[in-house]
Parts: C-alpha cells; structure tokens; sequence
C-alpha cells in the first residue's frame, strides 16, 4: 500500500521561549481526501503548512510526504503544488512569464507543466501577457491557484485559498477544490472559516494552539444531528406535518420561520413531507452545526 | 536555474538603471573634458593624474573611468546585485515559491552568485566600454601616457586595461559577499547595501587614518583597491596587487560560508 500523501508527527516549531506556534501536532492526510485544517488565526495552521513543504525547520517532530521524509527541497515536492498565505510574482514580468519561471526554476521542462490547463485556471484572458504588477488581488489570487496546478500535482496545498476574493471567485474556488479532488489529487486546505471547510472538505482537522483538538470526517465532526431553518406560508399545518415525522427531534418557531432539529434525516425528505402536507416552503437553510462543534472544541481546548 | 535568474533580473529597470550609469557616466564625462578642454595641472590623487592625462589617448578614458568609478559609484551598483539577490525575492513574496520546488537551497543561492557576479563583470565592462568608445571618438587612438610618465600602446594598456578591470571586480567580492550574506537574512533589499556600503566607508576611513598600524590596515578590504595603477608604471608593480588579492579571500570565503550556512537553515517567514 502506497504511503499517504501527508503524514506529520509530533510536529512542533518553537520561534522563541515565549512562541510556541505549533505543539505535537499529528495528522495524516489518505489519498483523494479534501482535508481541512479549521482553527482561529494564530492557531498555527500556516507554520504547519510551511513545514510540511520544508519552508520552516521543526523544532521537534517531521512530517512525510508520499512517504519522503520532509527536508528544504525534498524530491516529493514535485508532486506538490503549494499557494502559501498570499500569492508572490516578480511583478515586471508577465504572469505568463512568472508562470514559466516559476514551474523551470525546480528544474522540470515547460512541456510537462500542464501550461494550458493552468491557464484556464488563471482565466486572466489577455492580462496574462501584462505585467502582474498591474493585477487585481482576485487575479494574483487566480494565478496563484493556477501556479499551484502546474504539473498537474498529487497533492495541493492551499494556505487561505479565499482570502480576498468575492462571492463569486470563492463559489469558483470550491467548485475548483472539487474538480481537483475529482481528477484523483489530494488537497490540503487551511481555513478560519467553518462554512469553507464545511461546504468544500470530506475530512477536518480542528486546530488550537498548535495541535489538533479535534479530528475526523466533516460528517463526524459535525454530528449526525444537523438544524434547519426553513419558512413556510403556514406555520400551524407545517408543525403538524413535522411531529408526525420521525427523526425530527424538535420543532421551535424562530422569527418568521421554525428552526427544526434533525436526526437522521434528509432536509430533502423534510422538505417533501411538508410540501405532499400541503405546505409552501419558501426557504430552507442549514445551520452551521461545525460551528457550534468547533466553538465547544476550542473551550475545551483552553 | 541559471538562466531562469538571469531572464528574472535582467529585464528590470533596476538593472537597466544600474548598468546604464556604468555606461553613460564615462561618455558624460568625456563630453565634458572635450567640450572644457583637460583639467588644469593640480597634481594630487589618481583619478585626477588619469584624468589630467585623459585628453591626450582616447585610451586613457576607460583608465580614468575605471579609476574613478570604481571607488563609489560602481561598487554600489555591484553591491545592488549581490544585496537584491535573495532579499529582493523576499521583498516580492517570490522567495517561498522558489524554495517550495524540489531545489536544494544552495543551488538556488549558486545561480543567484552566478547572475550577481555576471551582472557585475557586465557592468564593469560597460564602464570600460563607455570611456573607451566616447574617449576613443573624443580624442583618437594615440599612445597612454600615465601618470608615471610612462607610455604603453594603445593595444598594451587595453590589455593592462582587461588585467585590472578583474582585479577591480575581485576586489569588490568581499564587500560583495557581505552584501549577499546579508542579503539571505533580510527581506529589505536597501538594507544590504547600506550595510555593505557602511562596511566599505568603515575600512576607507579606517585607513585614512595613518596611526592605524599598517599591519592591521593592509587586511581591511579597501586597501589594495588601488594597487590596479601598478600595472600601469614601468616596470609593473605586481606585489600589491597579489597581496590585495589574498587579502581579499578571507572576507570572501568568511561571509560566502556564513550566507550558506544560514540559508541552508533559515526559516522562510515572508
């Protein structure tokens, strides 16, 4: 069995007596997850991330990737693509320029870099030929993404990957995450936003202070108990179509709407019971469980 | 990897700045002695004895350009390479996605030596490109006559010409090494020449001062900077400049060690 794309171990990073940014922290990313590292700012998720590309030198512990040891320039990193914090180009040069640059400075011939599918990544258009210094932050964000795919790599490392950038450009890059993921590669995702990691990873890490508090499927982390929220044109029948269905645990009117606990049970198959009862629903939200999960897991963190 | 460097530095106005001043600055000067006619006699330092001498050759131009320039202007454009080298990728937030590919850390500060140092000879040969195409036009192909007096064909002293234009840039290595070494530890690329820059006045008025003991003045880094114009007496007078040649080597080898070993281990944070 081929060794998992990430492996770390009692990973730690001591920047001086008082900076402890990470502390013992173990995780191990299988083939094909959408893994996400979720923690507050300061938790510690940048510094593993450079560590795990040989940026940063541990203070204890170390990590594999495809089951090479992590050292500067280690031979895996051609499998890797990486965008860490913010995108950086040599800004008088074309991002087409910087793109080619950038895939021969690790010593790999232009041919194999996969130029045109990273372009289509980038969307840049024309711009592609202007200098970068002349860039929105969408666009350097774009063609950081784009940097990161180059060669086509096994496994994407993505610091942030939504900072910055609109509603748009962030409904864009999940659903990018995704055809990545599909394709076969492995991505490793670094947020502070639960929603991110909720809606784009299968698999979550909860960091605090330097190691994982929590870990496991986002399923799991979340609980098999999910909230709705929905708003209906007749709240009366719709509690009354509601406590006949088993698995809906609690029923409480909030504002206009009713927030609906859920165990065991698709929103879906909720949304058509009410409307074969005769209900019209306007609106369904789901909750953010992971938030709640996350929160509770910092506090016993602390 | 070289190349890659190369294409990176190479087209940037910086570049295009530094190495311009090292052309044009020599044809601004031989405008200026043949449109005012040769300095008065006032004796005194090298450059002005090159330069008292500078309408008699158009050879003696890149003489007294090399001569001139090579005690400020040309060695902080050098230093401005070396400095920019790593602290200039930093500075663009390129330095993390250089060293994020399968490249071992000291082969990437091996071609940025590699582009400094070619920047620097190119430099170096427009200084001497610039004084000899405008003095050469200014004041024809005769005989040097230097300082000393002494006469070299226009051929010989080109060739002398080539000798110390080498040394000039060798001598340069160790303030140039400094500024690299500090340029693998900061992310401000200004810093590293400034502080190269201060290293260089540091060890000029260090041996300005004649109580210095000469013993400790003949290893600062500036002192033998001059020992080129031996080469330009009859007989040559070789000793000083082999000796500024040795002496150059501890500060070389001194801050190219430490620039390795620090980079090697540094953590990359910008």
């Amino acid at each position: 069995m081929p060794a998992p794309p990430i492996q770390i171990e009692g990973l730690s990073k001591r920047f001086s007596k008082d900076v402890l940014a990470v502390d013992r922290l173990d995780l191990t990313v299988e083939e094909g997850q959408i893994f996400g590292l979720l923690g507050p700012n300061g938790a510690g998720k940048t510094t593993t991330l450079r560590m795990l590309v040989g940026l940063v030198r541990p203070t204890a512990g170390g990590s594999r990737l495809f089951g090479d040891v992590v050292k500067p320039g280690t031979r895996a990193l051609r499998r890797v693509g990486t965008l860490v914090e913010n995108p950086g180009f040599v800004p008088h040069l074309s991002g087409l320029k910087n793109l080619e640059l950038f895939w021969r400075a690790g010593g790999q011939r232009i041919d194999e870099a996969d130029l045109d599918g990273a372009l289509e990544v980038a969307d840049l258009g024309r711009a592609i030929n202007r200098k970068v210094k002349t860039y929105s932050h969408g666009m350097k964000q774009r063609l950081g993404i784009a940097q990161a795919l180059l060669g086509k790599p096994d496994l994407l490392i993505l610091d942030e990957p939504t900072t910055g950038l609109d509603p748009q450009q962030m409904r864009e890059m999940r659903l990018l995450v995704h055809s990545i993921a599909n394709r076969g590669a492995t991505v490793l995702l670094s947020s502070h936003l639960l929603g991110e990691v909720e809606q784009v990873c299968s698999h979550a890490a909860i960091v605090n202070k330097g190691h994982v508090v929590a870990t496991g499927t986002v399923a799991e982390l979340v609980g098999r108990a999910t909230i709705i929220y929905i708003e209906v044109d007749d709240v009366a029948r719709a509690r009354t179509v509601l406590s006949k269905i088993p698995g809906v645990r609690a029923v409480n009117e909030e504002g206009t709407g009713l927030s609906i606990d859920l165990e065991d049970i698709d929103r879906k198959e909720i949304v058509a019971k009410l409307v074969r009862g005769g209900v019209g629903v306007e609106t369904v939200m789901s909750r953010h469980r992971l938030e709640d999960a996350f929160l509770s897991m910092l506090e016993d963190g602390t | 990897m070289i190349r890659v460097e190369l294409r990176k530095q190479i087209r940037r106005l910086r570049t295009y700045i530094g190495l311009g001043i090292c052309f044009s600055l020599p044809v601004i000067i031989t405008i200026a002695l043949k449109v005012g006619g040769p300095p008065h006699e006032r004796g005194g330092g090298n450059e002005e004895g090159f330069f008292r001498l500078a309408t008699k050759s158009g050879v003696n131009m890149p003489i007294a350009a090399l001569s001139v320039m090579s005690m400020f202007l040309l060695p902080i454009v050098i230093l401005l390479f070396f400095g920019e080298s790593v602290a200039g990728e930093a500075n663009w937030g390129t330095l993390r996605y250089l060293l994020v590919r399968p490249v071992k850390r000291g082969k990437l500060l091996r071609a940025k030596v590699v582009v400094a140092f070619f920047l620097a000879i190119i430099g170096t040969a427009l200084v001497i490109g610039g004084g000899l195409a405008a003095g050469v036009a200014a004041f024809g192909w005769h005989s040097v006559i230097t300082p000393s007096l002494s006469v070299f064909s226009p051929g010989a002293a080109l060739e002398r010409l080539f000798v110390a234009a080498g040394y000039v840039i060798w001598n340069f290595s160790g303030a140039a090494a400094l500024a690299f070494m500090l340029s693998t530890m900061t992310d401000a690329p200004v810093g590293t020449v400034a502080g190269s820059m201060g290293f260089i006045i540091v060890s000029q008025i260090l041996d300005g001062i004649t109580a210095v003991p000469a013993g400790f003045r003949n290893w600062l880094p500036t002192h033998f900077w001059r020992a080129w114009d031996g080469l330009f007496t009859r007989p040559s007078q070789l000793d000083d400049m082999i000796k500024g040649t040795l002496h150059q080597l501890p500060y070389v080898v001194g801050f190219a060690l430490l620039a390795w070993w620090w980079f090697r281990r540094k953590d990359i944070l910008s």
